[in-house]
């Protein structure tokens, strides 16, 4: 159910296709070279940090 | 910060894939946002603090990524029309100049307050550039002055160099490294220092100048410098400039005077001059900088190009100001492309030298040019 979040869709899962989207960034191509590293480096801890959430949530079941 | 660099032979390419690039991080983008607005609706009744926390957060992750699709879709609007066109479409509701020609005064207020003005700037000089009329020029006459001279060791980075372009009344430094025939030169060049006084060589009348005649009073204090240093044809000279210093390398290089081997600008509007050909250049521009988007989009074969954000987020000319683009050129320098890596190996002098520092005005018509 790729870009349509209802209010039915998991917090946990819109928040882990977030960062799939995130790594489908890194993916491209565009400029090379270390401060492309360092830009890719970025957006590969915002998605581990969003994946972090995800799973905190999935286990709090949904939270209260 | 982010830094984008654009190699000028790639432009449509790279301002393609960045583009690209910003549409998966809008996607994710969008997520966040729903993600965040699921937790507010969800949890707004509760209090617990883990809900707060984890909806600051996601806010947090959102703030970040709108951040750097904002640095990328900048970088592709300022580099090619085309892309201009699109993001500004897809922005509708924050720009408007993609509407039509804007008056240029309603350009300079969007440029005042955003980095899209100055994309905007720059869509709109590239309609205006090619009308700019090409005029015989007449040489200037110029007192070009010795001010000091100090011991000094060659630079080994992009910032060592934009760092020691001179401020003040000297507006050229040259750095001599070796003697004779095999001296090596390092050449520093000043931006403009009055936009209302004809007396200074550096002053707006240059710039002016330079575009239409190729030729101005600060070109010839430079030329008049450099021969006092005793610069001869064969001796490798790189050149490093601030706004119109950086316009001052390029005329220095399309002339066969002087074997300029190396350019590296910060904050020129290079588009004014035509570009050297088989002369490794690098240049910053700050995506809020207005005198680089004056030259319009940029044209390939020019080099490499590093564009990113002013360093601590000044607009206009605070985003101009050669000490910012200082600290720019530290990011290039510790996360350097192969290209920049190769050229400054190649760029690099030896041994103890000597800095010299210049001042220049301009001489009434009816005086005899000196040197002092």
């Amino acid at each position: 159910m790729l870009n349509d979040w209802g209010a039915e869709a998991s917090l946990d899962s819109v928040l882990l296709e977030a960062a799939t989207f995130l790594r489908r960034a890194v993916q491209q191509e565009g400029w090379g070279g270390p401060s492309r590293d360092v830009c890719d480096a970025q957006l590969e801890s915002w998605a581990q940090e969003l994946c972090v959430l995800a799973a905190a949530t999935a286990a709090a079941g949904q939270l209260p | 910060m982010t830094v984008v660099v654009v190699g000028r032979n790639t432009l449509s390419y790279t301002t393609e894939c960045l583009s690209a690039m910003a549409a998966e991080l809008r996607v994710a983008l969008r997520a966040v946002n729903a993600a965040a607005q699921q937790c507010s609706a969800r949890y707004s009744a509760h209090t617990y603090t883990s809900a707060v926390m984890l909806s600051g957060r996601i806010n947090v992750a959102a703030d970040r990524i709108a951040g750097m699709i904002s640095v990328l879709d900048n970088v592709a609007m300022s580099m090619n029309s085309r892309e201009f066109d699109r993001v500004a479409e897809l922005r509708s509701g924050t720009v408007s100049l993609a509407a039509g020609w804007p008056t240029i005064a309603s350009t300079l207020w969007q440029a005042s307050t955003s980095r899209e003005g100055i994309a905007g700037l720059r869509h709109v000089s590239t309609g205006i550039v090619p009308l700019i009329p090409q005029l015989p020029g007449s040489p200037s006459s110029v007192t070009v002055r010795e001010t000091s001279r100090t011991d000094v060791t060659p630079p080994r980075t992009i910032a060592e160099r934009i760092a020691r372009i001179p401020g003040g009344e000297e507006r050229i430094r040259i750095e001599q490294y070796g003697s004779g025939p095999i001296a090596q030169y390092e050449v520093y060049i000043a931006g403009t220092d009055s936009l209302i006084d004809s007396a200074r060589p550096f002053g707006m009348e240059s710039n002016i100048a330079l575009a239409t005649t190729h030729q101005s009073a600060s070109l010839t204090a430079v030329t008049e410098a450099l021969h006092r240093a005793g610069v001869g044809p064969d001796n490798p000279v790189v050149v490093t400039g601030h706004s119109q210093g950086g316009l001052l390398a390029v005329a220095l290089a399309n002339t066969d005077e002087w074997n300029v081997t190396g350019i590296v600008t910060a904050g020129t509007p290079l588009e004014l001059l035509p570009a050297p050909q088989g002369i490794p250049m690098i240049h910053l521009e700050h995506l809020e900088d207005p005198v680089v988007a004056l030259a319009g989009h940029p044209e390939g074969g020019r080099g490499e190009t590093w564009l990113a954000p002013s360093p601590t987020g000044e607009r206009m000319m605070g985003a101009h100001a050669a000490v910012g683009y200082v600290d720019t050129a530290k990011q290039v320098d510790s996360h350097p492309s192969d290209f920049v890596e190769r050229v400054l190996r190649r760029w690099q002098g030896y041994g103890r030298g000597t800095a010299t520092l210049y001042s220049a005005v301009t001489v009434p018509n009816n005086a005899q040019p000196t040197s002092g």
